[in-house]
């Protein structure tokens, strides 16, 4: 072959190949990076929780209570906390969300002026990690993004140009075609796992699960030390202390608590000397800024696997017992001692 | 700017390429080469600004002394020896300031019970690359043998961009030539298959294959506060693969960018991890920084010309300057002093003739270099530590899916790979690996590369896959030496 051939082919095939790839992934656009959603896909493959939350806040009256947190927050009942406080209720709860999220969403409120009387903060013990990074779809979410930082331009690029968003957007359109009219992620009230039609404490009696496996308590630890857990992230309490701020000055009443976790897995953390030292400490620091309730305690609720889904996250009934305690639900006895509210003095 | 960036494949590249042969084919031959020497300061600027005043300086510093040094300059009032010791100062002192001042301050503090504070200085990109680059050609100018060099040449030879960032180490002897040929003004399609063709491959290795087992070495080295035997080999082979592809990925990434330009940059890499004993190791290892301490370092020092004893006394000390070069730490120097010792015991049984079959030659100097690796990569000694006692005296653990099959083994089953967050497809990548080292190298395809349709299938396939896989884009590891 003649070597100006071989250049030629050499430029031209990658050129096509990789063209066809970004305007494949570009139009299908599977982890939600343009606003643009060509095709109209309702539920892609990698959703951008934000994005759709944030639109749903924009376009909706004033919410009375909003509920903040993680994947573990989203998939509690916000109608039991209309239950017990009056009033409309959001679950404003994102994926994979850090601190900078939830004062994200709170100066997004203030600057739509619409902050509500209440707020419930679901905290995760993980995301107070300083060595795990900010969320890039925060990130790139113009809206939430009071950080100025962006991501860059070239990984910008990539997320149209990787075999992961390929994969991706192969499975988005496999699912799009096979059942266009698939369920929304969330509902109108912004629960998952259709918590909001759910409103028992405790799940049926002939339900019983098996205690979580070795396996399955290691992979979360994996993920509770992502990275490493090296310390108590400064920025993220400094921006607890902002939310706590906020919420004074508007007369907001914040509901804070830390999100629950299995029995197993507290008894791991506990064996794990130098990551107990930093659930401890977490503790401790939220402790001295506000009072709050604390749900990593050994219980008859946490011990119990048939309120969790995984080591990490509730069930919508579980959802319903942290409501309960911290809304004082006198009738839910049997759920004692599921959570501490902690305060300066004890 | 990084080679495997978008920015420098679809941008810098091909904007130099194609103003550059422009500018030649209005015979412009000396806008060419600044617009040459322009565009390699830009690339180093892009890293941080900051550091351009530095290596301009430093360019001009050993311009002159090494012209005066020249034989031909009859106006120096100092004596030529003085003049090169005093070159040859100025140039490690900058070096030793970038690079060495915390290391010093550190073991100060640490005899003396003082409590200086660090400078925690920024290293300047190339520094260690530059300064030995530019030592060698003041030496040798002290020697005369350099020629009178214009500035425009000289600086190309010092800025290159292709061999600026990492190398290879390249000779003035080498370049000078090269840049000053009327040979190399006119494209020239054959040197551009054959760097089309090297700069892919190198791609690859660096995007695909070091990237890969970057994650492994990291979280097995950094992260990991304990691991089982084979999590420990694992670690320990990935690095060693890590480094590798990595270094030998930038280079044949250097070596395709600059024959591009017509520019034969030297080989850096001749399938090291195929040696046969420690010496064969190092004329395969970074062949461009062992000929610089072998001819500037070991051969001054007396070579093997002064007696046995002297002899071992310069490979151990050759060594433990090239261990100290790579990086201001103990654990370097300990990493350059078990290969100078290395080397000194293969000069002794060398003598002695007896022959080992070459798959237990293969398996002892393999095995040595994986486990000094250790040394090179660990950031403390504990580190190292960590991994080699768990290497030899680890707790054998096996995956527990096989745990019905294998329960007759006397040990424990579990999650085999969870410390250093691998599954199974990491002995998938190191069969890959090892097939890959015993492969045809770059060396190989440089003076045998013909166009065909089977090698464009093959490359445009890599080339692909790579620029697919640059979403996780990281430094080469010898930005840091």
């Amino acid at each position: 072959m003649k070597n100006k051939r071989w250049i030629k082919l050499y430029f031209i095939v990658p050129a096509i190949i990789i063209s066809m790839i970004f305007i494949i992934n570009f139009v299908v656009d599977p982890y939600s990076m343009t606003v643009y959603n060509i095709l109209k896909i309702p539920n892609k493959f990698a959703r951008d929780d934000r994005v759709e939350k944030v639109s749903k806040l924009k376009t909706s009256p004033k919410y009375d209570n909003i509920i903040l947190g993680s994947s573990r927050v989203y998939s509690s009942n916000p109608l039991m906390v209309t239950k017990y406080l009056g009033g409309t209720t959001y679950n404003a709860g994102v994926g994979t969300a850090r601190v900078e999220d939830h004062l994200g969403f709170i100066l997004l409120l203030a600057k739509l002026d619409k902050l509500p009387k209440n707020l419930i903060i679901g905290l995760d013990f993980y995301s107070f990690n300083s060595e795990l990074e900010t969320n890039k779809y925060f990130l790139k979410n113009k809206d939430l993004n009071f950080l100025n930082k962006r991501l860059s331009n070239e990984s910008y690029i990539s997320n149209f140009l990787s075999i992961d968003a390929l994969r991706a957007s192969y499975k988005t359109l496999k699912n799009f075609l096979k059942s266009k009219k698939s369920k929304p992620r969330f509902d109108e009230n912004g629960a998952s796992q259709n918590a909001s039609k759910i409103f028992a404490y405790q799940p049926d009696e002939a339900f019983s699960k098996a205690p979580f496996s070795e396996a399955q308590i290691d992979e979360e630890m994996k993920f509770i030390k992502t990275i490493s857990y090296s310390s108590i992230s400064k920025k993220r309490v400094s921006y607890l202390k902002q939310i706590i701020k906020i919420c004074a000055k508007h007369d907001i009443n914040l509901y804070l608590f830390l999100t629950p976790l299995h029995g197993q897995l507290i008894s791991k953390i506990e064996n794990d000397k130098e990551l107990y030292k930093k659930l401890r400490s977490l503790k401790n620091i939220i402790k001295s800024q506000t009072p709050y309730y604390d749900f990593i305690q050994h219980s008859q609720i946490n011990d119990n696997p048939i309120y969790f889904n995984n080591l990490t996250h509730t069930t919508p009934i579980g959802g319903n017992l942290i409501y309960a305690k911290i809304f004082n639900d006198k009738n839910i006895s049997f759920a004692k001692d599921f959570g501490i509210f902690v305060e300066q003095d004890n | 700017m990084l080679f495997n960036s978008y920015g420098f494949i679809f941008l810098f590249l091909p904007l130099t390429f194609f103003i550059y042969f422009y500018l030649l084919s209005k015979r412009l031959t000396t806008g060419a080469k600044g617009f040459l020497v322009f565009s390699s300061l830009f690339f180093y600027s892009w890293w941080n600004i900051a550091y351009l005043p530095l290596i301009l300086t430093s360019m001009l510093f050993n311009y002159i002394v090494g012209n005066s040094l020249n034989s031909n300059f009859k106006t120096i009032k100092i004596s030529k020896k003085v003049l090169l010791i005093l070159g040859t100062i100025a140039n490690l002192s900058l070096l030793g300031y970038f690079k060495y001042s915390d290391f010093f301050i550190e073991n100060f503090n640490l005899a003396l019970g003082s409590h200086i504070e660090l400078l925690h200085l920024a290293l300047p990109l190339a520094i260690s690359f530059f300064t030995f680059q530019q030592i060698a050609y003041l030496v040798d100018s002290y020697r005369n043998e350099t020629k009178e060099y214009d500035f425009l040449n000289y600086a190309l030879f010092v800025t290159f961009f292709p061999q600026l960032i990492a190398g290879p180490i390249v000779h003035h002897k080498e370049m000078m030539p090269q840049f000053a040929s009327k040979w190399n003004a006119v494209k020239n399609y054959t040197n551009i298959t054959t760097g089309l063709f090297i700069f892919s491959i190198g791609l690859f290795k660096k995007v695909v294959l070091a990237d890969t087992f970057a994650i492994w070495a990291t979280n097995g080295f950094d992260k990991a506060e304990t691991l089982n035997m084979i999590e420990a080999w694992a670690t320990s082979l990935s690095y060693t693969f890590q480094l590798y592809f990595d270094f030998s990925g930038y280079t044949d990434m250097a070596i395709g960018a600059a024959l591009l330009f017509n520019i034969r940059l030297p080989i850096n890499f001749n399938s090291p991890y195929k040696s046969l004993n420690i010496q064969d190791f190092w004329r395969r290892w970074h062949i461009t920084l062992s000929r610089f301490l072998k001819d500037y370092i070991y051969i001054p020092l007396g070579g093997n010309r002064k007696g046995e004893f002297k002899t071992y006394n310069n490979l151990l000390a050759t060594f433990l300057i090239g261990g100290i070069w790579h990086g201001a730490g103990w654990t370097f120097v300990f990493w350059g002093f078990l290969h100078g010792m290395a080397l000194v015991i293969h000069r002794l049984y060398s003598k002695l003739n007896l022959k080992i079959p070459v798959i237990l030659a293969w398996f002892i100097t393999f095995n040595f270099i994986n486990i000094t690796w250790v040394f090179f990569r660990a950031k403390e000694f504990e580190d190292a530590i960590k991994v080699l006692k768990a290497m030899f005296a680890g707790d054998l653990v096996l995956n527990y899916h096989w745990q019905e099959k294998l329960n007759f083994l006397n040990v424990n089953f579990g999650p085999w790979l969870q410390n250093i967050y691998a599954n199974n497809d990491i002995f998938t990548w190191l069969v890959v690996a090892f097939i890959i080292i015993f492969s045809k190298n770059t060396s190989y395809y440089m003076n045998n590369f013909k166009p065909s349709y089977l090698n464009i299938s093959f490359i445009v396939l890599i080339s692909i896959y790579a620029l697919l896989d640059m979403n996780k884009v990281s430094e080469f590891l010898y930005f840091n030496f």
